[in-house]
């Protein structure tokens, strides 16, 4: 019986090649976009780069502070010396990593000024993260500790500063401070912004230890434990010692400090919701993604209904024959949402095809550095769920509407 | 076998009643071969979608088999008009885009068949019109006589015991219309099946066993 359905569909498609075209441009194009875009979330949301590890760290990266007349309130995020003096005492968390907040690097290179990004790290950084090390090591924890002049650099910098020259070893100057390349990493992409940057260094060999006396500003941690279930614990505790045992440096202007420690999905969530208490928005920001495809997805499929139902009128005398030979009406609607799957897939094949290369063209620009543009098998599900619902959405209706035609006036095409 | 009685139909629009069926009481028996006449807009085509279950009476009651048709909900009334009844249209009805196999096939789609006993059926039925060569064609290959006995082996293919056929000669020439009613009588001398067909020679409505004359919605006349 399908195959019968499908042989019909196939024929009415290539019969109405003007039809076919305008639906399948449709469904290709909205399928492209929501694929591409489903990408670079999925990317977000699913590191495949060195924050692949995400489920195993929580985040400190926002902090408010209130005074205490109230009078005035701070937002940004920690200084050194807030995460020194508070997240540091956290006993749940394996491991602590403290960071600054990306910073602008310039270099002169054969009279060319060069800009980068710089992150200051400690050594557990390297341990928490997974990057992938093309040459070189990390830096260790005696050389963090002595505030070594050292960088690991990504490819990009590399070929900037070396082009296809050995980096190994070689000295490169940024902020007037000198360090040695011991290690290079592939490129990460913007949007794991605990690992983006272009050069990494020991923040013990900032110029000036002025960093390690603010308590607001610049800085971010990261709190680890191998096991993905104890990261509810380390929030607790951190919400904990924030209500009950805040070490401030100024209590008259730091006197309340919230914060919380935030998975990379809370935190996402948080930047559109804007929230700083315990409930982060992951269902708002869900709900308006969802929404949003949603909504994407309304303009085609209302085309494709009125497609769908014009194409009725004209197969009017087809349904006719089907129903006085014995089709029921709910065999209609099942041939006919065959048929649109059938187109659907169609449209979902060429999305997946057209995004590939959208995405593959994005990664050869090096548009953005680092973007993984294969389409993982979380995108590949998404795709298909569309697919799938595209489908329905745009047949149920018409189907419903052919399988409601009076078999007489069907068959004389009066409908 | 069919059962007709007091059937009014009337259609309704804007304004304007237009009586199709006036009080028309018929009983079909069992392997009788029935030709219907009358003026064109009679209500001969109506009649025929009535006994067929393609549509319903605006009075009146129809049984099939001494069970009122009324009674069935739209599934049961589709899988009947699947087991027990087969049509044959003037102008053929033919999917254009499916080969005359799948077309002759389309009956059986709806019954719990495999594919493969389809085919044999659809063949079968092929064969009773000779055209079992022809199956693998498309119907807008076939000559008019060829595409109407296509649609005949579709009518017959889940062996109806009923079969309406409405002016099946009517988009014919003489010749092709003589082959269809050939065919019909075979069908109606070997395989007993009922038939009842619209039409307005007044030769080949002869050559049935009864005939039911009508004018203006009315029966105005059977004659044996």
């Amino acid at each position: 019986m399908i195959r019968n359905y499908l042989l019909t569909a196939w024929k009415v498609l290539l019969r109405r090649k003007a039809f076919t075209f305008i639906s399948l441009f449709g469904i290709t194009l909205t399928l492209t976009i929501l694929l591409v875009c489903s990408t670079v979330l999925d990317n977000t949301l699913f590191p495949q780069g060195p924050q692949r590890t995400s489920s195993n760290f929580l985040q400190v990266q926002r902090v408010k502070t209130v005074s205490a007349d109230k009078n005035s309130t701070w937002r940004s995020g920690p200084g050194f010396k807030f995460l020194s003096l508070n997240v540091a005492r956290l006993a749940s968390p394996e491991k602590i990593s403290f960071f600054s907040m990306n910073e602008r690097g310039t270099s002169f290179l054969a009279g060319q000024k060069l800009i980068n990004t710089i992150k200051r790290t400690d050594a557990i950084y390297w341990e928490i993260l997974d990057f992938d090390f093309i040459e070189g090591r990390v830096f260790s924890k005696s050389e963090f500790e002595r505030g070594a002049m050292v960088c690991v650099i990504n490819k990009s910098t590399k070929g900037e500063f070396f082009k296809d020259g050995q980096a190994m070893g070689q000295r490169l100057v940024v902020n007037n401070q000198s360090f040695e390349v011991i290690g290079v990493v592939e490129d990460v992409p913007f949007f794991e912004d605990v690992a983006f940057a272009d050069i990494w260094v020991p923040y013990t060999s900032s110029a000036s230890t002025q960093y390690r006396e603010n308590f607001m500003g610049g800085w971010a941690a990261l709190l680890y434990h191998p096991n993905p279930k104890m990261l509810q614990d380390i929030k607790e505790e951190y919400a904990q010692i924030l209500k009950d045992d805040l070490k401030t440096t100024d209590p008259e202007r730091f006197a309340v400090c919230y914060s919380t420690a935030d998975s990379m999905l809370e935190r996402i969530a948080r930047t559109f919701s804007g929230s700083m208490d315990e409930e982060s928005g992951i269902g708002l920001l869900f709900t308006m993604l969802a929404l949003l495809a949603l909504g994407f997805m309304v303009l085609p499929s209302i085309n494709l209904i009125n497609l769908n139902i014009s194409r009725i009128l004209e197969r009017s005398s087809e349904i006719g024959i089907r129903k006085a030979f014995g089709a029921s009406s709910r065999e209609l609607v099942f041939q006919f949402l065959v048929e649109n799957l059938l187109i659907t897939t169609l449209g979902g094949l060429l999305g997946l095809l057209f995004s590939w290369l959208i995405l593959f063209q994005i990664d050869q620009s090096g548009l953005i550095p680092g973007f993984q543009y294969h389409i993982s098998l979380h995108v590949l599900l998404y795709g298909l769920g569309l697919v799938f619902v595209f489908g329905v959405v745009s047949g149920v209706y018409p189907a419903y509407r052919m399988s409601k035609l009076h078999p007489v006036n069907a068959l004389k095409g009066s409908v | 076998m069919l059962t007709l009685k007091n059937i009014h139909k009337t259609y309704q629009t804007d304004k304007i009643e237009t009586i199709a069926l006036n009080d028309i009481s018929i009983q079909i028996e069992k392997g009788e071969f029935i030709a219907v006449m009358g003026p064109s807009g009679c209500g001969k085509s109506t009649l025929l979608n009535i006994m067929g279950l393609l549509d319903v009476p605006s009075s009146g009651r129809v049984f099939l088999s001494g069970n009122p048709i009324e009674s069935y909900k739209d599934r049961e009334v589709a899988r009947i008009r699947n087991e027990r009844v087969g049509f044959i249209f003037q102008s053929f009805h033919l999917i254009p885009d499916l080969r005359v196999l799948d077309n002759v096939e389309l009956p059986m789609l709806y019954r719990k068949v495999s594919a493969k006993q389809r085919r044999i059926l659809a063949s079968e039925a092929l064969e009773k019109v000779g055209l079992q060569a022809r199956m693998d064609h498309f119907p807008s290959q076939l000559s008019g006589g060829q595409q109407q006995r296509v649609a005949i082996a579709r009518a017959i293919v889940g062996n109806p015991e009923l079969l309406l056929a409405d002016e099946p000669t009517g988009n014919l020439d003489s010749h092709m219309g003589e082959e269809i009613m050939q065919i019909l009588e075979r069908l109606h001398r070997e395989e007993q099946t009922s038939i009842v067909m619209v039409t307005h020679d007044e030769q080949l409505a002869r050559r049935t066993g009864r005939i039911l004359r009508m004018h203006d919605g009315h029966l105005i006349g059977v004659a044996a």
